[in-house]
């Protein structure tokens, strides 16, 4: 931990490096600046740091082929100018489709939610397969199993 | 005297934008391509992610041209558009997952050596771009909204009430944001 400033903290530093202090203000920290060595090397730091981070991101930058850019651009503008969906979706903000999707929504979720609780499905599940049938001469016996439950119904016929 | 020729020309460049005129375009991507990347470099610490933004802006803006009130200017209106879009991309959960992804490194790396001043010596050059990556690190790991204040200051240089305008947030906020990236940036380095 470093020893601190007792006239300035380091957000007026901060603000000073920057100028956006009052003029009268700017006068009288870069005075202070002059004789301080605490405040000096914080401007100096806080200066390193904006150096470091523009030579560091010019650097990368300049690697950036920008050359196709603007091909690029062109190409994308060129493909979404043939995209009938995307003309007929540019139509409307896109506010009106976010409302159209919300109405939907609510419209699907209380189907959903009415088809459960008032239209009460009839109960028509049957049996899913024969598990087995026996033929005899004299009565034919199979063997079924309901679909959920899995219950077990064997059904008896006599000639 | 200057500004107002930039002015005509910016005027003059958005009413021929608006008309649809092709070469127009091509002024306008020219013009500020690269202080569209530096911005959006800066926010995202990703080169090829900021290309893509860029040219989503571009496309955003040739949609956009007619809508276009020359209030704020063209340029702020373009860094207004990269802005946010930079901002959004990292809401992306899959670049999230990439961005948030560190490599492991020993914690005594973490901390920034002061370089030598002997710039031509290998090893001070390794050094320095060691310095250079983990500076880089370090502002990776600022939160967006303080990285996004950092940029629009250090690349762009722009003034307290111009970021506050661009990221609608008050001037106070700013400076204490601002003062927070050097603080944390700050703490990496050894005296």
């Amino acid at each position: 931990m470093g020893k601190a400033c007792k006239i300035y903290d380091e957000k007026t530093i901060s603000k000073f490096i920057d100028n956006e202090l009052s003029s009268k203000n700017i006068k009288m920290v870069s005075e202070h600046i002059e004789t301080c060595p605490i405040c000096s090397s914080i401007a100096a730091k806080y200066n390193h740091l904006s150096a470091v981070f523009v030579q560091s991101a010019s650097k990368q930058l300049d690697i950036i082929d920008t050359g196709l850019l603007g091909q690029n651009v062109f190409e994308q503008i060129k493909r979404k100018d043939h995209d009938f969906f995307k003309k007929v979706f540019d139509y409307f903000p896109p506010k009106f489709y976010l409302k159209i999707a919300s109405v939907f929504a609510i419209m699907v979720v209380s189907l959903i939610y009415f088809q459960e609780r008032i239209i009460k499905p009839t109960n028509l599940i049957g049996p899913s397969a024969i598990v087995n049938s026996i033929d005899g001469n004299v009565s034919s016996v199979m063997i079924f199993e309901t679909e959920k439950s899995k219950q077990t119904i064997i059904w008896f016929s006599e000639a | 005297m200057a500004s107002n020729i930039n002015n005509i020309e910016e005027n003059d460049l958005v009413d021929r934008l608006k008309q649809g005129q092709e070469w127009a375009f091509n002024i306008l991507v020219n013009k500020y391509q690269n202080m569209l990347l530096k911005i959006a470099y800066g926010i995202t610490l990703d080169r090829e992610e900021s290309l893509e933004i860029v040219q989503d802006v571009f496309v955003s803006v040739h949609k956009n041209i007619k809508n276009f009130r020359q209030d704020a200017g063209l340029s702020g209106w373009l860094r207004r558009i990269t802005i946010n879009s930079c901002l959004n991309w990292k809401r992306k959960w899959k670049r999230r997952f990439r961005w948030n992804h560190q490599p492991i490194e020993p914690e005594d790396e973490n901390k920034l050596l002061k370089a030598k001043k002997d710039e031509n010596n290998p090893e001070t050059l390794y050094r320095e771009k060691q310095i250079e990556m983990f500076f880089m690190e370090n502002v990776r790991r600022l939160p967006e909204k303080i990285r996004a204040v950092f940029v629009l200051n250090t690349l762009e240089g722009l003034s307290y009430d111009e970021i506050a305008q661009h990221l609608r947030i008050r001037r106070g906020t700013v400076s204490s944001r601002l003062y927070h990236a050097r603080k944390i940036l700050s703490e990496s380095i050894i005296d």
